[in-house]
């Protein structure tokens, strides 16, 4: 039986939530990694990049500096970008276009301009996290995130001449609502008059209770005229199939018409938000504000309502959990986002609080190895980095950071890779690829070989001591003059680009030195042979999963 | 000399392994390809497929006439040539679908409908489902030259080739030169010394996979390790720019499908930069008109493609591919204050290609351009049948192409009369 289960799990196109597991196992079972391999992990996860050398050191010495390092990737200023990361698969709100261009804006900055605005409601829950302040911050806040670009287009409290992101409140009256009340998320989610708000109830619904009205088997009654809008309204109040959704997610449509726009190609009409079009639920939809039966008079109600629901910590346990696992959550890891919700409760409900549970998970940890349990239990043997991940690994390591024009060519598709990397778009790409594909794996090898002409570039012109990486050998070595020196040297690079430790007569050593010896041979020159050697080694299956 | 006898030798042999004899009665249903031609911003089917002349309540074009080529019968127009000369050229392998309800009158929401029958935007659509059931076989299965793409699930099936000509850079390096920072890319040699490497060890990390999962994802980067490989040789041979105009995106869709790296592509009519190029809520007879002429110009010159360039199996590609063309939505039967048409829910649908019932026009619309009840078992308007929803299309499109539309599409009903 577990080999068949095996075999299925083998032959699945996608990753897959963990079939049944045997009564007789238990998660506890499942084989986790060595403290340097979980060091990892953690250190990619939460920070982004690669453990420093001192640091897989200090965990191989001692096991238990693994839990102190891991507080310190959390308390790491990177820890924010991670967590950004993470919720931008959720909050989709990273698009590259909007209904509205920077100059309709006044803003000069069109590159500011397309990535500010999604990243506003990323930039409040990355400080949430941070901050680690409770988890209903994200509904019930009364602030907001701004950078002077938000702030040049939006009525901010930033302060004039700063830059950078920074908490701002809005100054039109909005009502406290965390993410709720931000501008970002509205701009992304818009509404026409027929939808009344209702896709924007929805993004509520999947973005905070894991609850997507649109993935709900429905029937729809094709005979009803759709042009007719009495008969709609009908249906939407009386209809049976209707009903079952809309009871329950109209009236929180009924929240949001303070966002309602009347033209959203209006810099004024989407700037601001409008307390005197909150009671147009009257006439979009017949029905007032409420919560599942909860009447509520504005949004901050709404986020008190949301924060206040059982199913909100739930769904942000499940995000996480999914999120750093890298598979869809089913039916079988019950158990486990049980044992992690309390975790989550009982640390105040803090982001890093339940990370630290997920991260002790052993289906986080598990390793490498063929255990039924391990599979049974949907482990995560192995990852393979997102596109947001590949570029700060190597960027940590390197110091590369691929712009065109000034755009992330890794964080956009009008110029840039982000979907031929694998990653997410924000509109129609709403999941990151977890196996690679010839696009990804282009992606990665043009990634690669750009960061290792820079950094070996940077390096000679650098005394040994001052340099990124190849701090070992001179670079003008050859095999003939110093082949001790290469040696050492990349012995080195595997620490520091895969964790590992190999030994300088070891056979992932020779066979690096028999590369470096070729690309030397093919080109004369030894810069160009490190370059080529580290491009390989940033290229590598063993760089790209972890 | 066909531009094929250019090929490179690598990819000469990834082509030579590939040869099978031509099709004696078709293709089967795992051999068909698929190109998907969308466009954007709701078209109005009066012009061209939905004959109402004798209705009252909609406004058609002055100039309009009936007109019939084999079994299909469509409005013909002075300004339209292309049209004509498409359906002249084509009707036998063409089939009209009239009268196709979209539940909405959202673009967006539409478009999602159109595509995946899911408003949810999460799920994927019928060309990457296809492509995705034959992943293993192509390395671009479903290339998307324009036009939305939902990947859901799917993502590492999906390609886009960039609307800045991304995919090409990828492949010649030229996306290197792109870089803000100087990046000087290494040479031919280097790359083939360091490729060489990469297979190795890509061999090697599979052999040394101690998981399930391990394995699968190792495989994987083996795989497509191979697959990127080769995808650079076939940049001498092709051109994966795709451009904005249909003429340049069929020509890059054409050579995909025939040099078998694709399964299904998607391509976009206006292309890139065209917007909601359909959607004409003013001067709707004039611009409308326009894009008709250009859309079937476009696809004609699809035809002609297809119809002279072999498949891998030595076939003419028209005999293995089918042609999707469609629009997300519809236009209101009658002309608005501004003589443009506003938001329709009910639309058409052109297939032209090999298993289909061709030769036809199916489904239909009312007096007032409402869709009327359709036969799911022949296509034939029907009384007492339900409205046709572009879900029964697209679940029998994915039954046409080998798929299971139940695994796919809840309640699925597969408008199986359109099937040969």
């Amino acid at each position: 039986m577990v080999n068949l289960l095996l075999l299925l799990l083998a032959c699945a196109d996608e990753p897959a939530a963990p079939v049944e597991a045997p009564a007789a196992l238990s998660a506890s079972a499942i084989p986790t990694r060595d403290a340097a391999g979980q060091l990892i992990r953690r250190s990619l996860d939460l920070r982004g990049v690669m453990p420093t050398p001192d640091e897989l050191a200090a965990v191989e010495a001692d096991p238990a500096a693994l839990d102190t390092l891991t507080e310190q990737f959390l308390a790491d200023p990177r820890f924010e970008g991670r967590v950004r990361a993470l919720y931008s698969e959720i909050l989709l709100t990273q698009a590259d276009s909007w209904s509205l261009s920077a100059q309709a804006v006044g803003v000069d900055d069109a590159v500011a301009f397309a990535t500010s605005i999604g990243e506003e409601p990323l930039r409040i829950v990355g400080a949430v996290a941070a901050q680690d302040l409770p988890w209903t911050t994200v509904v019930t806040a009364d602030w907001t995130m701004a950078n002077e670009t938000t702030a040049a287009m939006w009525p901010l409290d930033y302060p004039a001449g700063a830059t950078g992101w920074q908490q701002a409140r809005y100054t039109d009256g909005r009502p406290p609502a965390g993410l709720l009340s931000a501008n970002g998320l509205w701009w992304r989610y818009r509404s026409t008059d027929s939808n009344a708000n209702r896709k924007r109830a929805n993004a509520i619904s999947r973005i905070f209770l894991c609850n997507d009205y649109l993935v709900r088997p429905i029937t729809f009654d094709r005979n009803l005229d759709l042009m007719d809008e009495a008969a709609v309204a009908d249906a939407v109040h009386n209809n049976p199939d209707c009903v079952s959704c809309h009871v329950s997610l109209d009236p929180v449509a009924a929240y949001l018409f303070g966002f309602w726009a009347f033209d959203d190609t209006s810099p004024i009409e989407m700037r601001a938000y409008h307390p005197e079009r909150e009671h147009l639920y009257d006439s979009f939809l017949g029905v007032g504000p409420a919560y599942y039966g909860q009447p509520g008079q504005s949004l901050a109600d709404l986020g008190q309502q949301i924060a206040g629901d059982n199913r909100f910590p739930e769904c942000a346990v499940q995000q996480v959990y999914g999120a750093l696992l890298r598979r869809k959550v089913g039916l079988d890891d019950a158990d486990a986002l049980s044992s992690h919700r309390e975790a989550f409760l009982a640390g105040g409900l803090t982001l890093k609080s339940l990370i630290r549970s997920v991260v002790d998970d052993p289906r986080y940890a598990a390793a490498e190895v063929d255990d039924p349990s391990a599979e049974a239990f949907g482990a995560a043997t192995l990852k393979m980095k997102t596109i947001d991940l590949l570029e700060s690994s190597v960027a940590g390591l390197t110091g590369f950071t691929w712009t065109t024009g000034g755009l992330p060519l890794l964080h956009n598709d009008t110029v840039g890779l982000r979907t031929l990397g694998g990653g997410v778009d924000g509109l129609t790409v709403t999941e990151s690829a977890t196996s690679p594909s010839a696009t990804i794996l282009l992606v990665q090898e043009r990634l690669a070989q750009a960061a290792a002409d820079f950094v070996v570039r940077s390096d000679a012109a650098l005394p040994a001591g001052e340099r990124r990486l190849l701090r070992r050998v001179e670079l003008s070595a050859t095999l003939e003059s110093d082949s001790a020196a290469i040696a050492a040297q990349i012995v080195d690079l595997h620490r520091e680009i895969f964790g590992a430790t190999v030994q300088a007569d070891g056979p992932e050593v020779t066979a690096n030195l028999e590369l470096w010896g070729a690309l030397y041979a093919a080109e004369g020159d030894t810069a160009e042979a490190w370059t080529g050697l580290l491009a390989a080694l940033l290229r590598d299956p063993d760089f790209l999963f972890y | 000399m066909h531009r094929r006898h250019f090929l490179s030798a690598s990819v000469t042999a990834l082509c030579a392994a590939g040869i099978r004899p031509a099709f004696a009665a078709g293709p089967a249903a795992a051999d068909l390809k698929f190109i998907f031609l969308f466009n954007n911003g709701g078209w109005d089917p009066t012009r061209v497929f939905a004959d109402q002349l004798d209705s009252n309540n909609v406004d058609m074009e002055p100039d309009a006439e009936r007109a019939s080529a084999g079994g299909i019968g469509y409005i013909d127009h002075p300004s339209r040539p292309s049209v004509r000369a498409f359906f002249e050229g084509y009707a036998d392998r063409a089939l009209v679908i009239n009268g196709m309800q979209v539940r909405s009158i959202a673009h967006e929401i539409c478009t999602m409908i159109a595509l995946t029958g899911s408003t949810s935007g999460t799920l994927p659509d019928w060309a990457t489902l296809i492509a995705a059931a034959a992943g293993d076989r192509y390395t671009l299965p479903h290339l998307v030259l324009g036009g939305p793409s939902f990947p859901g699930s799917y993502g590492t099936a999906v390609a886009r080739t960039g609307a800045a000509g991304q995919l090409e850079g990828l492949l010649s390096g030229r996306i290197l030169d792109q870089s803000d920072l100087a990046i000087d890319a290494p040479s031919r040699a280097a790359q083939g010394i360091v490729d060489a490497y990469l297979a190795r060890r890509g061999g090697a990390r599979v052999l040394g996979a101690q998981s399930s999962q391990a394995q699968r994802l190792t495989g994987a980067y083996a795989d497509a390790l191979g697959k990127a490989a080769g995808l650079k040789d076939y940049r001498y041979v092709m051109d994966f720019t795709g451009g904005a105009g249909l003429e340049a995106q069929a020509a890059v869709a054409v050579d995909a499908l025939g040099w078998g790296l694709s399964r299904c592509v998607t391509l976009g009519f206006p292309g890139a930069g065209g917007g909601l190029g359909w959607d004409t809520h003013a001067n709707n007879d004039e611009d409308q008109s326009t894009l008709w002429e250009g859309l079937f110009a476009g696809i004609n010159q699809l035809m002609g493609l297809l119809e002279s360039t072999a498949a891998p199996s030595g076939a003419p590609l028209s005999e293995e591919t089918v042609v999707v063309v469609l629009s997300e939505l519809g236009r209101t039967p009658l002309l608005n204050a501004t003589l443009g048409k506003d938001h329709w829910p009910y639309t058409s649908m052109m297939l032209v290609g090999p298993g289909l019932t061709t030769d036809r026009v199916v489904g239909a619309y009312d007096e007032g351009h409402t869709g009327l009840g359709v036969d799911m078992g022949s296509a034939e308007v029907a009384d007492d049948g339900p409205v046709l929803a572009v879900e029964a299309v697209g679940a029998a499109l994915l039954q046409l192409a080998g798929l299971d539309p139940a695994e796919h599409i809840a309640d699925a009903d597969p408008l199986s009369g359109i099937l040969a």
